[in-house]
């Protein structure tokens, strides 16, 4: 930056210029707090801030300018200093030159020697003032060199320092005096001399900025600059009070000036980037500091502190000039944007609003509605806003222009208010009518809408309708239909003629619609009429299909009429003929359980009548037939399928061909089977009058013989012998008739054999000689029997012939019906007649139940006449058997209660005695004897008893 | 046919007649009882048939088995007895209806 160029700050390009170069330099110097609250601040503060800073600043500058302008006090060079000072100046100068050389990549050795080509010199010129000299010579000539060192004295003298008695020769040749002269110049010029503090002279001016920035430090006084650096706290302090952290302040010593200068020029060296311009040694050994060396020192501290510092405080001023133009600019930038953004959005919707081409959906034109209100409501409102806060905007920022002596804001092309205005004005003319349009579209399409939701609501239940329609009328279920379920198609179909004729309004108005919407030039037209088309085709179809269908149905209804009058005939006749045969066949087939020649020959004779009905019976079936074959013939001739057999019958041609075939069968095999059972009978009569004229002989005799028998046992002619002698011829007899009956048998077996049950020749069976005859022979054997256990028994029980003729008497008296046993009240009163007291009490219960109990041990309820002459032969005579044969062998013993041996062998005969002795036990009583035997158990053992 | 026991106290001889048996097709009948002895003092009743002897069925026994094991019995003997209700009776009840048609 120089401030050389800064030239007429009035003009505001200047303004803008200083902001462009510094304003990022400032900003990154700028207190932070003073630009957070400059920021802070509202408009309206902001304003006021504006101005008071404005001439702030520019007040600032001004004196700036003024304090910078070449102004020369002494330049002379101070020869009063001793070579000690001059050292002193020279190695303070040579550091000073350095310290701006080596930005430029060089440095010096000699102070009194580099300079003098003058080369070194534009360098350092250069450098500290940051403008460009003009080219040196290249030439190592005196008048190079003098020429390269005027160069650089005029760029000094241009700075308005006045260079007394300093000439370019001196400096060439080296004198020392005039180089260090020019030096301390260029030092004043353009290190200290920018040094300016309220006004004062640059020196003056570096020793306040020094007073001011120790004064806290009560350890430091400045009052010159020379022994009040002397301690080195001065050094120390400036350093502090800008960087506190680079020494430890309150660690240094007044009374320790080494350390404290070591410190000071240490640190700034280091981290201050300020050569080491002065040895510590140098001031703390000499009583007075050299002045010279001691502001080039200080200078250095100043221009490292606060050449920043100044150009903030300026620039802050300056910053807030250049915010009031910056806010400025930003309102021009807002206004361009709002307008640019409004104009846009105004060319965007006015093509929209323009856009009258209808749509065709009534959802789609609602939408537009939707958009046209939602464009009024919510995107038009903020757009009004927006215009009119443009239109404040510009004002006040005219105003503000106008006021802070801004010249006036001129918007670029096309963005003027006027053509905003005019923008909006053809906006609101294409928005007019814009809605109006929408509703009468709207309503058109409503009635469209209408109009096309009613015709597909007819149309949609008119093809719902017709669905399936034109099949079901094509439908040849006729073909296959029965009588019934053809009438039933035909008032099906009636009723869908009907239905079809009520259907007609329908189409009608479905085309009515269609015709409507044509007109009212509805979008999907091309669809709609297709559609009409369609069914009014297809109407058509269905009324040419009804009528073909009502013809057909008609037609199968005649025929099957007549079929079904046929099938009735045939039924008729067949059912009857059917059953006719059924009854023949059954009867041709019934088999025949004939006893007789007259059944036999009944038989024939129906048959021989059957056979004669034949004929006509025949004739009958081929009418039948006949009938059949004209139905075949009907349904063959008109295609009738007749899937449904005869309803009235389930008899069939086949069915009736296959029985009559039977029945015709059936009738040579009855004539053959006729012939044959008659040939049977005649047999079977043969061997009946061959069984009954034996038996009728047989039978007869058995009989007499069992009367007989019956007579001889019961009549007793003569003594038992004589019956028994009569009775063995006559079981003699009997047993040589047995081959008669033999051979009776053998008949029977052939009458068995042939399956006959009966035989009406005779009264006789088979079964009935058997039991006579087995009757005979038992009864004989028994008879036989009979008498010779009566022979026994009257030998035994000593009975007379007289006694038991009188107990025969008597039993056959009560035996009535001669079956030769009595029953329990028959011998009951037997006994009675014979003079048994059986009282017809308890006891006499009793005691008829003991006698039971004798003659009918196994209780059959009967009584033999054995049984009869034992018990009355036991009654009548000893009554305890076992007794008397106990006394008998009483008798035979001497007596005494046992026998021996010997006196049976010696008493009875001597198989008995050994059956005796065999068979008697050793009798055990106390009177016994060896040897002894027991009759008495013995006898009662005889008799089953025994006394215990 | 009611039954009942008659325990007679022992030995024997018991004072009765035993008659019958399976191998005289006869039941085992007391035949006799001698007047004044144990088993006349014991109620046993002439013509009564022994159903079991000491617990043992008289069925299918014979006349010897039956006297063996009445002679076993030392000390009491228990005769378990069917009164002879004669069959007669219940064939009278049985048969006689169907005889009496062929009597009238």
């Amino acid at each position: 930056m120089s401030w050389c160029n800064v030239g007429d700050l009035n003009r505001p390009k200047v303004h803008f210029f200083i902001h462009k170069y510094l304003l990022n330099q400032i900003l990154s110097c700028c207190d932070v707090v003073n630009l957070a609250y400059f920021n802070s601040l509202d408009k309206c503060h902001c304003k006021q801030i504006v101005k008071l800073n404005k001439s702030a600043i520019l007040t600032n500058i001004k004196k700036l300018w003024c304090l910078h302008k070449p102004t020369y006090h002494g330049s002379s060079w101070d020869y009063s200093h001793g070579s000690d000072t001059h050292s002193v100046c020279l190695a303070t100068f040579t550091a000073w030159c350095n310290s701006h050389l080596r930005k430029a990549g060089t440095q010096i050795e000699n102070i009194e020697e580099d300079f003098r080509d003058g080369l070194k010199l534009m360098l350092l010129l250069e450098v500290i003032s940051g403008e460009r000299l003009a080219k040196p010579e290249r030439g190592k000539m005196r008048v190079h060199k003098i020429s390269n060192v005027n160069k650089a004295l005029d760029f000094i003298a241009s700075k308005g320092v006045k260079l007394v008695s300093i000439g370019a020769e001196e400096i060439v040749d080296g004198n020392a005096k005039m180089t260090l002269g020019m030096i301390w110049t260029i030092i004043l010029r353009f290190a200290i001399q920018d040094i300016s503090v309220e006004e004062t002279s640059a020196k003056e001016g570096l020793l306040l900025w020094c007073q001011r920035k120790t004064a806290p430090y009560k350890n430091v006084n400045i009052q010159n600059f020379h022994i009040s650096w002397k301690d080195g706290l001065g050094f120390c302090a400036l350093i502090h009070r800008h960087r506190p952290e680079l020494i430890d302040y309150g660690k240094l010593r007044k009374d320790d000036p080494m350390t404290n200068l070591n410190t000071a020029f240490d640190v700034a060296e280091k981290y201050l980037d300020i050569p080491k311009m002065l040895d510590a040694e140098d001031i703390v050994g000499t009583a007075r500091p050299d002045e010279k060396a001691i502001m080039t020192y200080v200078s250095s501290f100043y221009h490292a502190f606060s050449g920043a510092q100044k150009a903030e405080t300026a620039a802050n001023r300056i910053c807030k000039v250049l915010a009031v133009n910056q806010e400025n600019e930003q309102l021009m930038e807002d206004y361009e944007k709002l307008a640019s953004d409004l104009l846009e959005w105004i060319r965007r919707t006015i093509p929209w609003l323009e856009n009258r081409l209808p749509e065709n959906t009534m959802q789609a034109m609602q939408q537009k509605l939707e958009d046209f209100r939602d464009y009024r409501r919510l995107h038009k409102p903020p757009k009004v806003q927006e215009k009119c806060q443009l239109e404040i905007n510009f004002n006040t920022l005219q105003t503000k222009l106008r006021l802070s002596n801004r010249p006036a804001f001129m918007p670029s092309e096309g963005k003027m208010v006027s053509d905003i205005n005019n923008a909006w004005g053809s906006l609101e003319g294409a928005e007019k009518g814009y809605e109006e349009w929408l509703l009468n579209e709207i309503r058109r399409l409503e009635r469209l809408d209408h109009l096309a939701e009613k015709f597909r609501q007819k149309a949609a239940i008119h093809e719902a309708w017709t669905e399936g329609k034109e099949e079901m009328l094509q439908k040849r279920d006729y073909e296959t239909a029965s009588l019934s379920d053809i009438k039933a198609l035909l008032k099906k179909h009636e009723a869908f003629e009907s239905d079809l004729a009520a259907h007609q309004d329908r189409v009608e108005q479905i085309a009515a619609i269609a015709q409507e919407l044509n007109e009212l030039d509805y979008y999907d037209s091309p669809s709609v009429n297709a559609r009409c088309q369609r069914i009014c085709d297809q109407w058509d179809a269905l009324g040419a299909l009804t009528q073909k269908r009502s013809e057909a149905l008609q037609r199968t209804e005649k025929l099957l009429e007549t079929i079904d009058q046929l099938y009735l005939e045939f039924a008729k006749r067949a059912a009857p003929f059917n059953n006719w045969m059924e009854g023949a066949m059954e009867d041709l087939q019934d088999t025949f359980i004939v006893h007789t020649i007259e059944e036999i020959q009944g038989l024939s004779t129906a048959h021989e009548q059957f056979k004669a009905t034949l004929p006509e019976a025949d004739k009958e079936r081929l009418a039948i037939l006949g009938i059949h074959n004209e139905i075949a013939k009907i349904v063959q001739t008109y295609h009738v399928n007749m899937a449904g057999t005869n309803p009235y019958t389930t008899i069939n041609p086949q069915e009736i061909n296959a029985k009559w075939d039977k029945v015709r069968q059936l009738v040579p095999q009855r004539d053959q089977a006729l012939i044959e059972e008659h040939a049977r009978q005649q047999n079977n009569e043969r061997l009946r009058r061959q069984f009954a004229n034996q038996a009728n002989v047989i039978g007869p005799w058995i009989q007499n013989k069992m009367e007989e028998i019956g007579r001889i046992s019961i009549e007793m002619h003569g003594t038992l012998e004589d019956q028994l002698t009569h009775l063995r011829q006559y079981e003699k007899s009997i047993v040589n008739y047995k081959p008669k009956i033999d051979q009776l048998e053998g008949d029977h077996q052939l009458i068995q054999e042939a399956l006959i049950f009966d035989n009406k020749h005779t009264n006789y069976t088979m079964e009935h000689i058997r039991v006579g005859w087995e009757q005979l022979l038992t009864t004989i054997a028994r008879t036989i029997n009979e008498i010779e256990n009566q022979i026994l028994t009257r030998d035994a029980k000593g009975i007379s012939q007289e006694q038991l003729n009188e107990f025969r008497a008597s039993f056959n008296h009560f035996d009535r019906d001669h079956s030769g046993t009595l029953g329990a009240e028959e011998f009951k009163a037997c006994l009675i007649s014979l003079g048994f007291d059986i009282a017809n009490d308890a006891q006499g219960e009793n005691e008829f139940s003991r006698i039971m109990s004798i003659v009918d041990p196994n209780r059959m309820g009967i009584v033999t006449f054995q049984a009869f002459i034992d018990f009355m032969s036991r009654e009548t005579a000893d009554t305890d058997t076992a007794d008397q044969v106990m006394a008998s062998f009483k008798v035979l013993a001497g007596d005494k209660n046992y026998i021996l041996a010997d006196e049976l062998r010696r008493e009875l005969p001597p198989d008995q005695a050994d059956y005796c002795i065999a068979r008697m036990a050793p009798y055990c009583g106390p009177d016994a004897v060896p040897g002894a035997l027991d009759y008495m158990s013995f006898s009662t053992a005889l008799y089953g008893e025994s006394d215990l | 046919m009611s039954a009942y026991t008659v325990s007679l106290p022992g030995p024997g001889p018991w004072g009765f007649r035993l008659q019958g048996g399976k191998d005289f097709n006869m039941p085992l009948t007391i035949s006799r009882i001698t007047p004044g002895s144990k088993a006349a003092q014991g109620n046993l009743i002439q013509g009564d048939v022994i159903v079991a002897i000491d617990g043992v069925s008289t069925e299918g026994m014979t006349h010897l088995e039956a006297q063996n094991k009445i002679k076993m019995a030392n000390y009491n003997l228990a005769l378990t007895m069917a009164k002879f209700i004669s069959l007669v009776v219940i064939l009278q009840e049985i048969i006689v209806p169907v005889f009496t048609p062929a009597v009238v």
